[in-house]
Parts: structure tokens; C-alpha cells; sequence
């Protein structure tokens, strides 16, 4: 759906060049949430502002369900824009019109006749869950209910694609949730494409089918968001996952451990979808002379799937450790020896 | 009895000079009003025209910016009253003749064009440049934005400008009576000036003092209730 080839956008200005975005490569399949997480500066703004030409790059290739937006200039582009919906940090919406009115003139860009467009805009404002408030004003709203009238008027033209630039930065913790939850709602119920950029793993982790980090305007890992949690290539991609699950133990247990000189392996225990049901750690300590000890536990939701992690700490002699690591693997726990001397 | 006497007199006077002072006001209302259409006929594109060919905006014409800017510059630099008498000859050229109404509205429409594109200015570019974006995403069209964004979004502040323009305007009429444009400015000059008739330079005042509270009131009463 949208294809992102050798991506190139350098920004001139009399201070120098700023390469935003040095060489982005990017596949989002149609019906896919696809996140791209970064630090501010990273290039993910720019990133997301060129699949609609909102900036011209420098080079590179932007396909969007089968045109290239690079190569197209006014009527064409308007048409191919109204097909891609867009919503924002800060909402964007006219001050001077009501909600209503807001949604209805993404309709009025194309000339639909009256009739339809009221009936349209009364249908997007219940998708929403803003029927009430058609009347009021957005000086009257609450963030997150700016920010359903701006998805509202952004599906209006039945869009295919959905870019979403920090939609939920703006927001509360609470308000973010019901936020995403209404992006995932339209994603499923209209297959539209979401492609995302975000600065918080917590937004990733809730909607994003697939995810990519960027730093420097460079893409560092891509994949999978099950995958980028369970194994983390990068430093930064590890950092963002640290942001929501901790992975280090906690300082005073740490200290204690490497205190006592003890005969025993810590080890990280990932449990991936319904294995973080099953209760291998009774069964090792059942079947072998070993005393799982845990340190520390953490399981979070990734979209629909659970992700277990724990940090257990594993005494008795070696071959018997040796042993329960083997257990743990045949049963598909993700089990990591940790080093802390 | 004295004092009757004198209420009478007053009285008197006022008729006699209320045909004079009516035709007046009318006259002054005639060229602001013309005045006024014609130079927000041409003021306000002009506006548009100086936000949108800036650099970073949807036309952007720097060299159309720049030339635009000066010649704005340049005619606001000029006092009217200077003005009045420095484009004479362009006036003949347009309306045949530099006095009386037509000769009056030229100048008057050329003081006042670039303050309304000044005034157009400086509310357009209060509207948030994210709304812009939002609409060019959306494939809105240039003129799409101008007229569903742009000057939609800044009704309010345009009203004011407009009453801004419009007072200013009854201030410039006054002084293009100097050249038989007619009017209040004619009559007080005329009557109260160079013939002593303070009681005429009195009343043309307060004339002239209803009418500017009239359109400030009623300026500021469709601004508060477009503004939302």
C-alpha cells in the first residue's frame, strides 16, 4: 500500500544542509498499522510528511497504492491527497466552524452535493462518538474529542490510507488509549492502512502491527513488534522497550547477588502468547534439584497477543542449571543467561 | 424671556444650517462607502495575495512579495494629504476630473487599498500554519484555502480591520474636501474656518463623532458575534 524507496530529504537553510532523511526504505501492506518510533530530530516527522508531499524529498521513491506521489503536481496530487487522510499533533481544526461543519468541509473540497454530505457527516461524527457535539465549537472540546472531530474529517473522503503524525502526543495517558483503541476500530472495520509515527512505545506496542526505529534519518531495525520485543537488536530500540517494560534488575537486588557469592544463573524468561500460561518454572524445579528464585516479572499486552518476561535466578549445581535451560527451551521460553559480576 | 430668547436663537441657527450639515454627512457617507468597496475590492486580494506569495506559503512568488511589499510601503509612507495633491494627474486620467466626488474617491481609494491589504495581512497570518497543512492534505486547492481557511478563520479580525479602514477613511474624506470633494471636512473648513462659524465647526464635530462611535459599536458587536 505504501512503498518507500531510497528516500532522500535534505533540508537547506544558510547555516548548512540538514539531511533529514538519509536513504529510507519502507513497506506498509495494505491493512497494516504500521509504527515508526524515534527520538524528536530523528527525521520521523519529515519521514511521514513526504508519502503526501506535504515536503518535497530530495530524492527516492514514494509509492502510495500504486502512484508515485513524487511524480505527481497539482490536480493529480490534490486527488491522490483527498485518498490519503491525515490527523495531527495538535488537531488542526477551523476555530470558526462547529464540529460539524469541520468534517463537512473535507466533503466540500470535492463537491458533494449537500444531501450526501449530511448524511455522511452524521455517520463519521457517530463512528466517532461525537454525535451530540456536531454543534459546538472546538474552543468547547476536550483534546481527545478535538482529536475524534480530526479523524472524522479525515475519513470523510474514504480515505485508504491513514497517516498519523504524533496524534496521540498532545493527549493524556487515558484519552491516548481511547484514541488508539478508535484507530484500531477503524482500522478493522474500514481497512484502512495506518501508517504512525510516534515518539512513545506504549502507542507501538498497542496498535502497530510492525515497527521501525529511526535515528538520524536512518532506519536501524525493522520488524515485527512481537519480534522487536522479544529480541531487540539496537541500543535505542532497547532503550524504547525499557521505556515500558524493565528489563534491569532492580539495584538493590543486584547488590545482594553479587554480594553473596552464590551457586546459581540469573536468567531472562520471555514468554511469547499462550506459553505465558504454562507453568514451566514448577515443572523444572519438580523434575530437577534446582530452585528457581524470581527476581523480577513483567507481562504486557502487545496489540493481542501477552508478552511474559521474568528475571529468575536458577541455583543448584551446574548440570542440573544446564539442565533446566533445556527444559525452558524445548517448551519455546526465550531463555537469556544474564552476566552481572 | 432672555433665556427663551436664546433657545431660540439656537434653534434657529441649527435649522439653518441642518440642510447644509445633511447634505454634508451624505456626502461623507457617499465617499467613504464608495471609497471603501472599491478599496477593499482591491485591498483585500492584494492581502491575500502578500501572505500567500511569501516564502514557505502555498504560491510562494518571492519577487511578486518583494515588488508588492515596497509599493505598499512606499504609498503608506505618503500622507494623504500630500497624496491628495501628488496624484492628481493620475486622478484625471482615471475619473476626467480631481474635484468633487469622483475626483475625491480616486485618492481616497489609493490611501486606503494598501492599509486594508495591510490590515488583510497581518490577520492572515495569525491563522495557524498547521491548518493550512491540514487542508493541503486533505487536496484542498489554493483558492480553496484562501476562501475556506484563510479568510474564513480570521472573519473577526477582518471586521475590525475593515471598521479600522472605514474610521480612518471618514478622517481622509475630511481632508479631500480641500479639493471640492465636499463633505464634513469641506463644511467645517469652509464654514467653521474661514468663516468663523464656530457653532458650524461644533456641530460638524459632533457629527463627525456619532458617525465614528457608530461604526466602531457596530464593528465591534459583528466581530464579537462571529467570533467564536
Amino acid at each position: 500500500m505504501i512503498e518507500i524507496t531510497n528516500l532522500y530529504k535534505t533540508y537547506h537553510s544558510t547555516e548548512g544542509n540538514v539531511e533529514a532523511l538519509k536513504g529510507i526504505n519502507l513497506k506498509v501492506e495494505k491493512g497494516e498499522i504500521f509504527g515508526v518510533i524515534g527520538f524528536s530530530g530523528a527525521g520521523k516527522s519529515s519521514l511521514i510528511r513526504c508519502v503526501n508531499m506535504l515536503e518535497k524529498p530530495t530524492s527516492g521513491s514514494v509509492v502510495v497504492n500504486g502512484l508515485e506521489m513524487t511524480q505527481l503536481t497539482g490536480q493529480n496530487l490534490r486527488n491522490a491527497r483527498k485518498k490519503i487522510g491525515m490527523i495531527f499533533q495538535h488537531f488542526n481544526l477551523l476555530e470558526s466552524c462547529t464540529v460539524f461543519e469541520n468534517v463537512a468541509v473535507a466533503l466540500e473540497l470535492s463537491n458533494t452535493p449537500k444531501q450526501v454530505i449530511t448524511e455522511k457527516v452524521n455517520n463519521l461524527l457517530s463512528i466517532v462518538g461525537l454525535a451530540d457535539k456536531k454543534n459546538n465549537y472546538p474552543s468547547q472540546l476536550s483534546g481527545g474529542q478535538k482529536q475524534r472531530v480530526a479523524i472524522a474529517r479525515a475519513l470523510a473522503n474514504d480515505i485508504e490510507v491513514l497517516l498519523c503524525d504524533e496524534a496521540t502526543s498532545a493527549l493524556d495517558p487515558q484519552t491516548t488509549n481511547a484514541i488508539l483503541d478508535l484507530l484500531l476500530d477503524i482500522n478493522k472495520k474500514f481497512q484502512i492502512t495506518i501508517l504512525l509515527i510516534t515518539h512513545e512505545m506504549h502507542v507501538i506496542k498497542k496498535i502497530c502491527d510492525k515497527v521501525a526505529v529511526i535515528e538520524n534519518g536512518q532506519i536501524i531495525e525493522e520488524d515485527t513488534v512481537l519480534n522487536v520485543f522479544t529480541n531487540p537488536k539496537n541500543q535505542t530500540t532497547k532503550n524504547f522497550i525499557k521505556s515500558i517494560m524493565e528489563e534491569d534488575l532492580p539495584e538493590s537486588v543486584l547488590k545482594k547477588l553479587q554480594k553473596e557469592d552464590r551457586n546459581s544463573n540469573i536468567l531472562k524468561l520471555t514468554f511469547v502468547g499462550c506459553n505465558a500460561a504454562q507453568p514451566v518454572l514448577a515443572r523444572i524445579a519438580k523434575e530437577l534439584p534446582v530452585w528457581p528464585n524470581i527476581l523480577s516479572g513483567n507481562i504486557i499486552q502487545i496489540k493481542d497477543q501477552t508478552l511474559g518476561r521474568l528475571i529468575i535466578e536458577l541455583a543448584g549445581d551446574s548440570n542440573s542449571i544446564e539442565a533446566g535451560i533445556q527444559i525452558l527451551k524445548e517448551q519455546n521460553v526465550l531463555t537469556e543467561v544474564l552476566n552481572y559480576d | 424671556m432672555i433665556e427663551a430668547s436664546l433657545w431660540q436663537r439656537i434653534w434657529l441657527r441649527v435649522l439653518e444650517i441642518t440642510p447644509q450639515l445633511s447634505k454634508a454627512t451624505y456626502e461623507t457617507i457617499l465617499m467613504v462607502i464608495i471609497a471603501l468597496s472599491i478599496a477593499a475590492v482591491i485591498g483585500i486580494p492584494l492581502g491575500v495575495l502578500l501572505v500567500i506569495t511569501r516564502p514557505g506559503h502555498i504560491l510562494e512568488k518571492k519577487w511578486f512579495y518583494k515588488i508588492a511589499n515596497m509599493l505598499i510601503n512606499m504609498i503608506r509612507a505618503i500622507p494623504f494629504i500630500i497624496l491628495l495633491f501628488a496624484i492628481m494627474p493620475f486622478t484625471r486620467m482615471i475619473v476626467g476630473t480631481t474635484i468633487q466626488l469622483k475626483g475625491a474617491i480616486v485618492p481616497l481609494v489609493v490611501f486606503t487599498a494598501p492599509f486594508i491589504a495591510r490590515v488583510t495581512e497581518s490577520a492572515l497570518l495569525e491563522v495557524n500554519k498547521g491548518i493550512i497543512e491540514a487542508f493541503l492534505a486533505m487536496g484542498a486547492s489554493p483558492w480553496q484555502i484562501i476562501t475556506k481557511v484563510l479568510l474564513k478563520e480570521t472573519r473577526p479580525t477582518m471586521i475590525l480591520g475593515m471598521t479600522i479602514s472605514a474610521i480612518s477613511l471618514i478622517g481622509a474624506s475630511a481632508m479631500a474636501g480641500v479639493v471640492g470633494g465636499g463633505g464634513l471636512g469641506d463644511l467645517a473648513i469652509r464654514y467653521g474656518y474661514q468663516r468663523y462659524e464656530g457653532d458650524v465647526m461644533l456641530l460638524t464635530l459632533i457629527v463627525l463623532i456619532i458617525m465614528v462611535q457608530g461604526i466602531q459599536t457596530v464593528g465591534n458587536s459583528i466581530a464579537k458575534r462571529l467570533k467564536k
